[in-house]
């Protein structure tokens, strides 16, 4: 490698589906002369020269090989699959992607979901197949109350969209936090409140101890009847089991789902053969290495000038 | 005062009686076919009515369409000369149309017709990401309507251009004007959207020749008329592989027949006219004072022009 001596530090790739080929020539194309190189193809005297991993689902124990690790960089939204891993060094900071591509992605896919829904497009898509031609039916989009469960990047994106289609929206997030421009509340009490007067619920938070199963009856319970449901948080966030039932009592009217429990949605999973539940194959925020690389390479530069990287996670928090 | 007709076989007249009665107390309100004397119409609220309507009704003095489009009225043979013909322009209706829009480009941009198919079968499969900034929308007919439906698609990080008669200066759209640049239009545009209004110079306007100046693998998004896409031709494109698909709100004869082909064609979407229909809640304040003026001898507001017909 041009450039690089025994004492360049070594950038360490990892990623499960297509591998990490795609991701370290992304990262050498933003960042010419890095040494980036697959992170289970690392041994001997170079696991010492390693100072920042970016990963997704590193196998357990790999960033523990690592002594002189100062960044574990996550490829995507998410740091559970870093948090999970008992091994981690727990002095070393965890940074979440935060990549406007991803946050465009997302937007777009949740406010696909959303207007499928309040256009009815399931029903319409039913009397196609019987050649039926209703009546004229107007649709008001006043009617829609959207309430946006987290507020990182990814939540405060997708609240400016709404509010340029003028469909009302409020985040929610656990502990206070205030996003100019953005309505949003916090803690216990107000989501109650929040979720008697919201029709559409989309779930992106992260998945910690606090949030897992926070999809649950219960919750269902606070909306108003016949409301709808996004998960493109985490599988983990939905208590599976409560989802068909709510959608049976009629609380829940539709849900579009983009992850599950088990990915990929086993084949015999109740959820492929309810029409009212739209499945999607974890595609609502496709990482993008061109763009992300931008990210990765500005948080090696920080770490290495010694500056705090963009998406530092609270490691108290989990997110 | 004189009495107000109601006509369409689409609307609810019950919500329409409600919403006027609330605006003007003393409102005449009949609904068609229980009219009374024809002299005593003064204010005509109408969709699509059929040839013949207004005879008689010697003393009308306004022709509204209860929707955005007037083709239906100037499709009359005996239109009432002096009377005004008045549209409804509903602020929530350009909303709803660029809502109806947006959900189509989404669909498409999204893979959404791999994805449907890919549930029904299910089958959890993965396709390349989309690129957003690379996508060109465009919008055909920049009025109230497409101008709403172009900022918002370019909002949400969308390259839209929109193409109309005359040229449009509007932030972070593309204008192209006149037939000089329709060619130059339909090459940059991926997913074309007609919103234009039904005129003799639009009919027909999207058909093979128009179709075959698309990038290949384009999408047509129709909420405009019925009469102004070629449907023939459209299929003749899908099936040949130019077109990859459309989304249609309108057709040329609707109810759309029940022995159709777009009924079972799996890359048609078929919508039965609900994208932007007018509430009687949200319309209903412009056409209470529109009766109103009309009564009081005063210019109404909304007023279509009979020679240009929009």
């Amino acid at each position: 490698m041009s450039g690089a001596t025994s004492e360049t530090p070594i950038v360490a790739v990892h990623s499960t589906g297509d591998g990490p080929s795609a991701w370290v020539a992304a990262l050498k194309d933003e960042m010419p002369g890095v040494d980036a190189r697959p992170a289970l193809e690392i041994a001997g005297d170079d696991l010492a020269r390693v100072d920042v991993s970016i990963s997704w689902r590193l196998p357990h124990g790999v960033l523990a090989s690592f002594p002189n690790l100062k960044l574990a960089q996550s490829i995507g939204a998410g740091v559970d699959h870093i948090l999970e891993d008992p091994q981690r060094p727990a002095h070393v900071p965890v940074a979440r992607l935060i990549d406007p591509f991803m946050a465009g992605s997302m937007t777009h896919h949740i406010v696909l979901q959303i207007l499928r829904w309040h256009r009815q497009a399931a029903k319409f898509e039913r009397h196609r197949a019987n050649h039926f031609w209703p009546m004229s039916e107007a649709f008001d989009h006043r009617r829609l109350h959207v309430a946006i469960l987290g507020l990182g990047a990814l939540g405060e994106h997708l609240s400016r969209a709404l509010t340029a289609l003028e469909i009302a929206n409020t985040g929610w997030t656990r502990s206070p936090r205030t996003v100019e421009g953005v309505a949003s509340v916090s803690g216990a009490t107000a989501l109650d409140d929040l979720l008697a007067r919201s029709n559409v619920v989309v779930c992106l938070l992260p998945l910690t101890a606090q949030t897992e199963g926070i999809l649950s009856a219960e919750l269902f319970a606070k909306l108003p009847e016949g409301a709808f449901l996004v998960n493109v948080g985490r599988g983990g966030h939905l208590v599976e089991d409560d989802l068909i039932p709510a959608l049976n009592s009629g609380r829940l009217s539709g849900a579009a789902l983009d992850v599950f429990r088990q990915e990929p949605l086993p084949s015999d999973h109740p959820f492929w053969d309810d029409e009212r539940i739209y499945i999607t194959p974890h595609i609502a925020a496709e990482v993008n290495p061109p763009t992300a690389s931008i990210v990765f390479a500005e948080n090696i530069r920080r770490i290495r000038a010694g500056e705090a990287p963009t998406g530092l996670v609270d490691l108290g928090r989990g997110y | 005062m004189p009495a107000v007709l109601f006509r369409t076989d689409n609307d609810s007249p019950d919500q329409w009686r409600e919403a006027l009665s609330k605006r003007l107390p003393d409102l005449d309100f009949r609904v068609w076919p229980d009219i009374g004397d024809p002299e005593d119409i003064g204010f005509a609220l109408v969709w699509k009515a059929p040839a013949g309507a207004y005879e008689g009704m010697t003393n009308l003095k306004a022709i509204c369409s209860l929707g955005q489009g007037v083709d239906h009225i100037f499709a009359e043979p005996n239109l009432p000369e002096g009377a005004h013909i008045l549209r409804i322009v509903d602020p929530w209706m350009a909303q709803a149309m660029a809502e109806w829009v947006l959900l189509q480009v989404l669909r498409f941009h999204r893979q959404g017709m791999e994805y449907e198919q890919f549930e029904r079968e299910k089958r959890w499969v993965k396709l390349p990401a989309p690129e957003t900034s690379t996508r060109r929308v465009g919008i055909l007919g920049m009025g109230a309507l497409g101008t709403q439906a172009a900022t918002t698609i370019a909002a949400l990080g969308f390259d839209v251009a929109g193409w109309s008669r005359t040229r449009k200066e509007i932030d972070g759209v593309r204008s192209f004007a006149g037939e000089a640049e329709f060619d130059a239009f339909l090459a940059r545009t991926d997913i074309l959207c007609c919103l234009l209004p039904l005129t003799p110079e639009t009919t027909d306007l999207i058909d093979a020749d128009t179709l075959a100046k698309l990038p290949k693998g384009a999408f047509v998004v129709n909420s405009g008329r019925g009469a102004q896409l070629v449907e023939e031709d459209l299929l003749a494109a899908i099936d040949g592989g130019h077109i990859a698909g459309a989304s249609l709100d309108v057709f040329r004869t609707e109810p759309l027949p029940a022995d159709h082909p777009f009924w079972e064609h799996p890359k048609v979407q078929v919508w039965p006219h609900v994208s932007a229909q007018t509430n009687a809640e949200s319309g209903a304040d412009q056409v209470a004072e529109n009766i109103r003026r009309v009564f009081a001898g005063e210019e109404p507001l909304n007023t279509v022009s009979r020679e240009r017909k929009y």
